[in-house]
C-alpha cells in the first residue's frame, strides 16, 4: 500500500483502505477501483491523500515474515543469476526486487502444492 | 567448414515465411492516419483464430469489464489499436517458429522470455509515445529470433555453445557463438528483421542488443538510443525476474549511463519491476500462446 496525493491518482487504481469523511461517514470503501466520478467526489470532500494498492500488493497476500524466510531459501539461486555480484545501487535494487519476486513465486507454488 | 555453417544459416533465413498477411494488413491499416475501427475489424474478422484471441483478451479479467465483449469493433475500443497490433504480431510470429521438431533449446521458454523482454522494454520507455512503444515491443519480441534460426539449422553447434557457457561461467553467450559458430544470434536475428523489411533502425537494435549505447547525460538522447537501451535493459530485467527462460539466464550489469536514458530512480525501480511482472503474467494468461 502507498499513500498518494489525490491529484496523482489515475483511473483504475484500487483503494487500499476505507475513505471516511471528517464526520466519520464512509465515503468510498476499500477495494473500490477509482474512476473519474469517485476521484471528483473525494476532491469535493476535501480528501488530499489516499491509500492505493501498490503493484506489490496485487501479487499475493503473504506476510513479511513468510517472504523474508522464502527470500533466504531463494537467495543463492537468484544471486547465481547475475554475472557479477550486484554492487552499484541500481543493480542492488534490481537484485533485491528479483529476490522478492522469486520468494513470492516460491510461496505461491508451495501454496498450490 | 565455416562456409558451410553460414550457408546453412542463410538457407534457414531464406526458408522463413514472409510475415503473415494478416499482420501485414493490420500494420498497413494502422499506419494510415485515417484508420477506422471498422476497417481493422474487417481484417481481423477474416481470421477466425485471431478473432477468438482478440475476444478472449478483451473479456479477460485484466480489463475487468462488467459486461461481455462479443464483437470485434467493441473489442478494439476496449483494447486499443496498439494492443491489437501487438497481439497479432506476437501470436503470428510465434506460430511460424513453434514447429513440432525437437530442438536443443526450450523454445516456449525462449518465446516467453522474448515476450517478457518486449513488455519490460516497453515499460522503460516513459515518453508515452505510441510509435516508440510499438517499435520497442517488436524489437523485444524479435531480439532472440536468431537463436531459433541457429537451433533449427545447426543444432549440433548450438549444443556445443550451450555446453561451453555452462562449463565456463565467465564466457558470454555471444563470445561462445563467435568462437564456435562464427556468428552471434544477434547478427542472425538482424538478418531476419531485414528479410521482413523492418526499418534499418530496428534490425540494428536487434543486432546490438547485447551492447548498449553509452549515454552522455548532458545531451538529449536520440529515440534510437532510447529504444536500443530499453531493449538491452528489458532483456536483463526479463532474465532477473525470470519472465520465461532464456538460453543464457545470466544477468549482465546495466550501466548507469544506460539507465539514465529512462529517468527511473532507484526508488521507483521496484514498483516498475512489480508492474512488469504483473503485466507479463496477465498477458501470458490472457493471450494464450499455446
Amino acid at each position: 500500500m502507498k499513500h498518494i496525493p489525490i491529484e496523482e491518482t489515475v483511473q483504475g487504481m484500487i483503494l487500499a483502505g476505507d475513505i471516511l469523511s471528517t464526520t466519520g461517514q464512509l465515503l468510498v470503501a476499500k477495494g473500490t477501483a477509482l474512476n473519474g466520478s469517485v476521484i471528483k467526489s473525494l476532491i469535493r470532500h476535501g480528501i488530499n491523500r489516499i491509500p492505493v494498492q501498490s503493484e506489490e500488493d496485487k501479487m499475493e497476500p503473504f506476510s513479511e515474515d513468510e517472504i523474508l524466510k522464502a527470500e533466504e531459501i531463494c537467495r543463492e539461486r537468484v544471486l547465481g543469476r547475475f554475472y557479477e555480484i550486484p554492487s552499484d545501487p541500481m543493480m542492488k535494487v534490481l537484485y533485491e526486487t528479483a529476490l522478492r519476486i522469486e520468494a513470492m513465486e516460491y510461496l505461491r507454488c508451495r501454496k498450490k502444492g | 567448414m565455416q562456409e558451410k555453417r553460414i550457408e546453412k544459416i542463410i538457407k534457414g533465413i531464406e526458408d522463413i515465411p514472409t510475415l503473415p498477411y494478416v499482420v501485414f494488413r493490420i500494420n498497413n491499416a494502422l499506419g494510415n492516419d485515417s484508420v477506422t475501427t471498422n476497417a481493422v475489424s474487417e481484417i481481423i474478422e477474416k481470421d477466425p483464430s485471431l478473432t477468438s484471441r482478440v475476444l478472449r483478451l478483451a473479456n479477460s479479467s485484466y480489463y475487468g469489464l462488467s459486461c461481455r465483449v462479443d464483437t470485434i469493433p467493441r473489442a478494439i475500443t476496449v483494447l486499443g489499436f496498439n494492443t491489437i497490433r501487438n497481439l497479432a504480431f506476437t501470436t503470428e510470429v510465434f506460430k511460424i517458429f513453434n514447429k513440432n521438431i525437437s530442438l536443443p533449446l526450450d523454445i516456449k521458454g525462449l518465446w516467453y522470455h522474448s515476450l517478457g523482454c518486449a513488455i519490460a522494454s516497453k515499460s522503460l520507455i516513459h515518453k508515452n509515445d505510441p510509435i516508440l512503444e510499438e517499435k520497442v515491443f517488436i524489437c523485444g519480441i524479435l531480439h532472440d529470433i536468431g537463436k531459433i534460426i541457429i537451433a533449427q539449422n545447426i543444432p549440433d553447434l548450438l549444443e556445443e555453445v550451450l555446453k561451453e557457457i555452462k562449463d565456463n561461467r565467465d564466457l558470454t553467450l555471444c563470445d561462445a557463438e563467435k568462437n564456435i559458430i562464427g556468428y552471434t544470434h544477434s547478427e542472425v536475428g538482424s538478418l531476419v528483421a531485414e528479410k521482413w523489411h523492418f526499418p534499418k533502425e530496428l534490425s540494428n537494435i536487434i543486432r546490438f542488443h547485447h551492447s548498449p549505447s553509452l549515454v552522455n547525460p548532458f545531451i538529449d538522447i536520440s529515440d534510437y538510443t532510447l529504444l536500443h537501451n530499453a531493449v538491452y535493459a528489458g532483456n536483463q530485467i526479463a532474465k532477473a525476474i525470470v519472465l520465461g527462460k532464456s538460453t543464457d539466464e545470466r544477468v549482465s550489469a546495466i550501466h548507469p549511463s544506460t539507465r539514465n536514458s529512462f529517468g527511473i530512480s532507484e526508488k521507483e525501480l521496484p514498483e516498475t519491476l512489480f508492474r512488469i511482472k504483473l503485466d507479463f503474467d496477465s498477458v501470458v494468461n490472457s493471450w494464450e500462446l499455446e
